[in-house]
């Protein structure tokens, strides 16, 4: 056997046996090349695919933000309107206009 | 002793020498300004011997004092002493009252006040004629 072989003789050689494979040997390389070819495409789609699920991510993300500093906007303000609402007049303030008023003291109280 | 019982009945000593420290927080009738003097004039002769909380009770009410018409006034310091006399507890029954009174619909309001004006001078009446001399009426 010659060791001596350069790369023109192996191709030739493979080249050759090629010419030699059997109708389902040559089916399953088929079957091994379209099952090769099918991975490369998910691979080359998947990194656009992950692309678009991180931004759809960061968006969803964004909204989720939002909502939570609406959401604590909403408290502040629900918080600010309950504690400035009138609370009604302080006890000296009723008690002025008891004292001032046209109807005698006696009235209020017994 | 314990350490710890000593520091307890000192923390109790120092809190029993503040508290009639803060209950004396009087404020004397020469301390007070010109103007609550003027509306607490009636509580002139015994005000220095109110306790602190009436007493602060009453100094709250002259921060009103400058913006009552002189009939408001007049009213005031005709009915100051007799509330300064009431309890918390009747006091806060007149508030709830007055309060109460405010929600009354005003056309009945005013009625209530006519037939309390109406009684008012009804008793005056009374008092008038039945007076042995011809003494002015006195309220």
């Amino acid at each position: 056997m010659n060791s001596d072989l350069d790369t023109e003789s192996i191709r030739k050689l493979l080249d050759r046996s090629l010419s030699r494979l059997g109708p389902t040997t040559l089916s399953r390389l088929s079957d091994a090349r379209q099952y090769a070819l099918a991975l490369r495409t998910e691979s080359v789609r998947a990194p656009a695919l992950a692309g678009s699920y991180t931004h759809a991510a960061h968006t969803h993300h964004r909204i989720q933000q939002w909502g939570l500093i609406l959401l604590l906007l909403l408290l502040v303000l629900g918080g600010i309107s309950y504690w400035s609402q009138p609370t009604g007049p302080s006890d000296d303030e009723v008690d002025i206009a008891i004292l001032t008023d046209d109807l005698p003291v006696e009235m209020y109280a017994d | 002793m314990s350490d710890k019982l000593r520091h307890r009945l000192a923390s109790a000593a120092l809190i029993a020498c503040l508290i009639p420290d803060a209950q004396a927080a009087l404020t004397a009738w020469n301390k007070l300004s010109p103007l609550q003097r003027e509306a607490l004039a009636p509580l002139s002769s015994q005000w220095d011997k109110l306790p602190e909380p009436y007493q602060a009770d009453m100094l709250k009410l002259t921060n009103h004092y400058e913006r009552l018409t002189p009939e408001q006034r007049n009213r005031l310091h005709t009915r100051l002493l007799d509330w300064s006399r009431l309890t918390p507890q009747q006091r806060a029954q007149a508030r709830e009252k007055y309060t109460a009174f405010q929600k009354v619909p005003p056309e009945k309001r005013e009625m209530v006040k006519n037939m309390v004006k109406e009684q008012q001078a009804a008793r005056n009446a009374a008092t008038d004629s039945s007076a042995p001399s011809p003494a002015p009426a006195t309220k």
